[in-house]
């Protein structure tokens, strides 16, 4: 809200309630240093010159206005004009007339560029408009983003003079103020796990706010992605469909962050298009923004100076009396640290230790509190926080942003950065790289962080296990009604899902949970499925880590990762603190250890198996349009694996340009992923001290995966062959998986990657890229689209890294790539980037041109 | 993709286990008879002309006993002891004679729009007509789940024809599964402004403590004499429901025979709460039921209610019967003699009642003296006495929440009294 900015900013000195330091001390030798005479320094600094790889200036901007919508009711423009606001920015404008006009909005505009008041207006204009009939919901990621907005509300509705009231409903809201929550409230604030739980299988309760629901408000909406983002999707398609019960049918109004794609991701999220309104009206001040590298430490390992050492060094620069500055680190115990290194020097920076503060989510919320007024106040200069100051607490607008490690993911750095910027002063953001390809990629390519948005969300709400699990949770709430025959959809009313009427079929016919009867599919258990559906998924199957002393819970690991993490013998650490799992009851779900001081931890091992189940698009180019440039003369020709030698014989591959060259897939795998052994391996010297068996159940998986196959032809002129060699395109899987969240929004942890030499459906070298979740979200559309963009970042990345035969920070390590595997890893994505594009072929034709390619 | 392949791949996806099919019990249904004082034709399930709503009828002479009582000794039943029990001013003009009786079949106790109401009894005291007085049950039954708001129409008019409501736990859980779901199927709620006396507060108010638990079934067998022979548990409601629908009805006969006893039992239960105070029934026998939990639960009533002779009275009745807390009860004595100013007799009790060895009831006792000798006597120096020995017990028998509560005001009398002494 523009409100904010348009009180007075105090000046840090005056609000300061501290004695002012006697002159001369360090504490005055720093004062009135500004963002800007802060850049001039560290450019001109010649100890600090190299790591400065970037800088640039972005041009303080002037506000682009437009008078109030002529349509806006004079009570609301009152208030508006009271509240400091003559005219709204021109995207502001833009929004309202289009919600004002009926549509579904999405605002993707930068933080601090005012886009509560573009849901905030046409919410309040309905009430003004309905007397105090209509309703809204708004949906927060957080309680704390909720909480803030009532108040917000709360103070104009006031100003209005209406006797209407905006509450929050959340985990915390008492049963005793509920009721008259439900019954009065014209504004509901909630967030999508208490929507989902408890407003909407208690509908009936609610109908007050459904009779005459105006609009659905979605708050942040990038944070919608993924599972998270698909089962919110469908919880939406609930909400409208009980909305419509009623006799409403709500507008969505949503505001997020910057976009790749704003369109198609809201028209996923609701199941219709809304309106993009991208076109940033707010003014900025100017904004200087630098990417700084750590020193190399050890150039062939690839090795750099540890980032938050470097943070702390850097914090002498960046931090002062007359002045805010706040460091992101990615971790909370990173957060822990650097606080208490800035503590420790909080002197040197002309400082007291309290002006430094430390802030993440397990703070207990009044300390929290202190520290969100100390900043807005100016009295804290300093703060190191997690993501928690990332959503939109308001804690007034900084001077310096310190991100230590890219956020992985732009809109998280944009959110970072947009913390700081005060109209009339200059602002820095300092990008400190970590040592992981995608912080190295970005150090080289800086515009990848200043143009368009280029990570796009996967969102699946049909993802089948999702839609199911919803679907229950929908007939729960109202009986399904079969559409007449010949209807497309086949069922009615839950927004543009086509599977909807086969899956309601399953559920009563093999789960006994519905009764299909006339025409209609009642809910028919004694249960509430909204209770056991998660999300988040994944919860109902974790297992619990229980301590066999005390039977106490000491932590909690989704199942996939149980079989590297909880099996027998394994090391469980927690902070610090290490047990010893003595038995793991794989079946129901528990493990029982006992706390233990050990001198070595464990490495699990696993083999995981991916079997093709179904193809459903293939790109491929031909050896012709796409020759290998300088054939690698390979000094044996072994193509196959050992001992599978003699079916392909010895036989030089064939230099002919016929076939294939390289393809890519997309379609549904089962993945089998088999725990094999463990390693105990020595903290610090990371010395091998012995090794055991596992053996637990194979955790199956069926998802959907983008597949990368080169054909053996290509392969063996690019040097990529089995054995050693082999492992080249491991490191090149290695590294694509880690860089992929640069395009496709994920973490690297949500992709599954496995690597074959010679995969015996394609009978060639085949690279998948599966979703770690069963039946995908949707990551694998989203690598088939990108691909060529993902795997130039890892040429880049690989390219740009200074170690002499793979890093962890590149392809892996020597040890695991092999020596030459770096230099073939290299060749091989450069030869995919290069040339033209695949094109759009038949998967039979793609098995066959394959084929032909391999044929001597 | 066929519809096979889909299935198996959805089963595949959501890890779902083989489909299991249970065997079809070919059990027919058989409802008539559902109770040996039944009068009349024994009656199945029958459904109005041109409705869809299915129903079953019974009507019951008043004096067909349904444990130790008749139905009709109900009309021996005081209001006054409904709404000293329950402190809801809107039963004084209750009249039991006029009331429906409600007990609703549910498919889960979870709440939410999936939980059906699939079986409502509604009992009422018919005087007109062919059949002469009589206790009538009609059971709405779904028979279909299509035919919800149906259903839920034809009970808001039956309650809405009665002037009051009775059930047990009803205001709790049966009003609002109901009202729920009258208002997702825009039926109007007959609810709101009609008096509705839940049984289930005022048997926990007078009976807390005596039995294991507050259910229907453990208080119709100790309070009304009523052992139910071959009862289906409520919680098999749903499941049998379930079956009926999917073609197996062998178990509904079941529900409908345990809907019909709850209601019954509500009619009995009104009768003997009825009759608290008098501790009597119509004939003049003893009333069954713990008679100390009894007075000592009227007593607290009463203290509520702001009587306090009447408090007292029962207090004394609650201490000669030896009931179970005597010792708190004993203290809710001393203390309600020294508000009402009987200060020697005050004084007596508490001196009495810290000699017994120490207990979380002591400290509370000893302020309680304090307060007495500070202000009634004027004694400080001897209240202060008290408070610090009051401060040292608490110090070993006062745990929890409470007992810092009590050191806090401890603490604060000791200094005031210490400056009284001193100045």
């Amino acid at each position: 809200m523009r409100s904010n900015d348009s009180k007075p900013q105090l000046a840090p000195q005056e609000s300061s309630s501290r004695p002012a330091p006697s002159a001369g001390g360090r504490r005055f030798q720093r004062r009135g240093t500004d963002a800007g005479e802060i850049a001039r320094n560290l450019r001109g600094d010649a100890e600090l010159k190299g790591g400065f790889v970037h800088w640039r200036e972005l041009p303080p901007r002037k506000a682009s206005l437009a008078d109030f919508p002529p349509g806006l009711d004079p009570r609301l423009a009152t208030v508006l004009r009271a509240r400091g606001l003559e005219q709204l920015y021109s995207h502001q404008r833009q929004a309202i007339d289009q919600a004002l006009a009926g549509h579904d909005v999405l605002v993707a505009t930068p933080t601090a560029s005012g886009k509560t008041l573009c849901y905030l207006v046409p919410v309040l204009q309905s009430l003004l408009e309905s007397q105090g009939s209509a309703r809204a919901l708004f949906l927060f990621p957080t309680k704390a983003l909720a909480q803030d907005q009532a108040s917000n509300l709360t103070g104009m509705v006031e100003e209005l003079g209406s006797e209407w009231h905006a509450f929050c409903y959340d985990g915390d809201t008492p049963p005793s103020v509920r009721r008259s929550l439900r019954d009065r409230g014209h504004m509901i604030l909630t967030n999508p796990y208490m929507l989902h739980s408890g407003i909407l299988p208690n509908h009936a309760k609610w109908a007050e706010l459904f009779r005459d629901l105006r609009y659905i408000v979605v708050d942040e909406l990038h944070t919608l992605s993924g599972v998270f983002g698909s089962s919110v999707a469908n919880v939406l398609r609930r909400l409208v469909r009980i909305a419509a019960h009623y006799g409403s049918s709500p507008r969505f109004l949503a505001s997020s962050a910057t976009l790749c794609d704003a369109a198609g991701h809201g028209r996923r999220l609701f199941g219709r298009p809304p309106v993009v309104v991208d076109e940033d009206g707010s003014p900025s001040g100017a904004r200087i923004m630098a990417v700084y590298n750590p020193p190399l430490i050890n150039p062939v390992a690839g090795l750099r100076a540890n980032a938050l050492e470097e943070a702390r060094r850097l914090a002498r620069r960046l931090c002062g009396p007359d002045h805010q500055t706040i460091f992101f680190c990615r971790r909370r115990t990173a957060v822990d640290v650097l606080t208490r290194y800035l503590k420790e020097q909080a002197r040197e920076m002309g400082l007291e230790p309290d002006e430094v503060r430390g802030y993440r989510g397990g703070y207990l919320p009044l300390l929290r509190r202190e520290i969100e007024s100390g900043l807005r106040k100016g009295e804290v200069k300093v703060v190191v926080s997690t993501n928690a100051l990332e959503l939109g607490i308001d804690i007034g607008s900084l001077d310096v942003a310190v991100l230590v490690g890219y956020p992985g993911s732009q809109a998280s750095f944009w959110q970072r950065a947009g913390r700081v910027g005060r109209r009339n002063k200059p602002s820095l953001v300092v990008q400190i790289a970590q040592s992981d390809p995608v912080d190295q990629y970005l150090a080289g390519h800086p515009d990848y962080l200043f143009g368009a948005p280029k990570e796009r969300l996967a969102l699946d709400p049909d993802n089948l296990v999702i839609l199911s699990e919803q679907l229950k949770c929908a007939a729960f709430e109202l009986p399904f009604q079969r559409a007449p025959e010949g209807d497309k959809l086949a069922c009615v009313s839950y927004g543009d899902s086509r599977e909807a009427a086969p899956i309601l079929d399953y559920l009563a016919e093999e789960s006994n949970l519905l009764l299909a009867r006339d025409k209609h599919w009642y809910w028919m258990a004694d249960a509430y499925p909204a209770g056991d559906v998660a999300l988040a998924g994944g919860e109902p199957d974790n297992v619990l880590i229980l301590d066999v002393v005390t039977e106490k819970a000491i932590g909690e690991i989704d199942r996939e990762a149980s079989i590297t993490t909880v099996h027998e013998g394994a090391i469980y650490m927690v902070e610090g603190q290490t047990w010893k799992v003595e038995t793991f009851d794989y079946k129901n779900r528990r493990a029982y250890a006992r706390e233990v001081d050990s001198d070595y931890f464990t490495e699990a091992e696993t083999n995981t198996e991916v079997r093709v189940l179904r193809l459903e698009v293939c790109h491929a180019r031909s050896r012709a349009v796409a020759p290998v440039a300088n054939p690698h003369v390979p000094e044996t020709l072994i193509l196959a694996e050992p001992g599978q030698a003699s079916e392909l014989g010895a036989d030089p591959p064939s230099f002919s340009s016929e076939g294939q060259d390289c393809a890519i897939w997309r379609g549904e795998v089962h993945v089998t992923c088999l725990a094999t052994l463990y390693k105990k391996v020595r903290y610090y010297t990371r010395e091998s001290v012995g090794a055991e068996d596992i053996s637990l159940p194979a955790e199956e998986l069926d998802t959907e995966a983008f597949v990368l196959t080169l054909s053996e032809a290509s392969a063996a002129e690019l040097g990529l062959q089995s054995g050693s060699r082999g492992a080249a395109w491991h490191g090149v899987g290695h590294l694509v998986r880690r860089v992929a969240p640069l395009f496709v929004r994920c973490q690297p942890r949500d992709l599954g990657i496995s690597t074959q030499v010679k995969s015996a459906h394609f009978k060639a070298p085949a690279l998948y890229l599966y979703d770690r979740v069963s039946g995908g979200v949707g990551l694998s559309d989203l690598l088939f689209d990108e691909f060529r963009s993902v795997l130039a970042a890892a040429r880049d990345v690989a390219l740009g890294c200074p170690c002499s035969a793979g890093c962890p920070a590149c392809v892996g390590p020597p040890g695991e790539v092999g020596p030459a595997g770096k230099e073939t890893a290299l060749r091989i994505l450069e030869h995919l980037v290069s040339g033209p594009v695949p094109e759009a072929l038949s998967t039979d034709e793609g098995t066959l041109s394959l084929a032909l390619a391999a044929a001597p | 993709m066929s519809a096979t392949d889909f299935r198996s791949r959805l089963r595949r996806l959501r890890k779902d286990p083989p489909r299991e099919t249970a065997p079809l019990e070919p059990t027919p249904l058989d409802l008539a008879g559902g109770h040996p004082g039944e009068t009349g034709e024994p009656k199945g399930l029958q459904t109005r002309d041109g409705g869809r709503t299915w129903f079953r009828e019974a009507s019951f002479a008043l004096d067909v006993e349904h444990g130790d009582f008749a139905l009709g000794e109900v009309s021996a039943a005081h209001a006054a002891e409904f709404v000293l029990l329950t402190g809801d001013k809107a039963l004084a003009d209750l009249d039991l004679f006029d009331a429906v009786y409600l007990d609703t079949e549910t498919t889960g106790l979870s709440g939410g729009a999936g939980t059906y109401v699939f079986m409502v009894g509604l009992g009422t005291f018919e005087f007109d007509g062919d059949g002469g007085p009589r206790f009538q049950l009609w059971q709405g039954f779904l028979r279909d789940p299509g035919g919800e708001a149906e259903l839920l129409e034809e009970c808001a008019g039956r309650i809405r024809a009665r002037g009051s409501l009775v059930s047990f736990f009803g205001k709790s859980f049966d009003r609002h599964r109901l009202e729920d779901k009258m208002r997702l199927c825009a039926v109007s709620a007959p609810f709101d402004g009609r008096p509705h006396l839940d049984l289930y507060h005022p048997c926990r108010r007078l009976y807390r403590g005596a039995y294991p638990d507050g259910r229907l079934k453990t208080l119709e067998a100790e309070l009304c004499g009523l052992e139910r022979a071959s009862d289906l548990p409520g919680s098999m409601a749903p499941e049998a429901w379930f079956n009926y629908l999917a073609g197996r009805p062998h178990r509904l006969a079941g529900v409908f025979q345990h809907n019909l006893l709850d209601v019954l039992s509500l009619v009995t239960l009104a009768a003997h709460l009825g009759r608290s105070r008098l501790e009597t029934r119509a004939d003049r026998s003893p009333l069954a039921g713990d008679p100390g939990t009894r007075a000592a639960g009227i007593a607290r009533a009463e203290l509520a209610a702001g009587r306090s002779a009447e408090g007292l009275l029962w207090l004394e009745r609650a201490l000669e019967r030896q009931c179970a807390d005597a010792r708190s009860l004993a203290l809710l004595r001393a203390d309600l003699l020294r508000r009402e100013g009987s200060l020697d007799a005050a004084q007596a009790a508490l001196e009495e009642f810290v000699v017994h060895p120490e207990d979380e009831h002591t400290a509370p006792a000893l302020v309680s003296q304090a307060k007495c000798l500070e202000h009634r006597s004027s004694d400080p120096v001897a209240a202060l006495g008290a408070a610090r020995r009051a401060l040292e017990v608490n110090g070993r028998c006062g745990a929890g929440a409470r007992g810092r509560a009590l050191n806090r005001d401890l603490e604060g009398r000791i200094a005031r009294l210490l400056r009284r002494v001193e100045g």
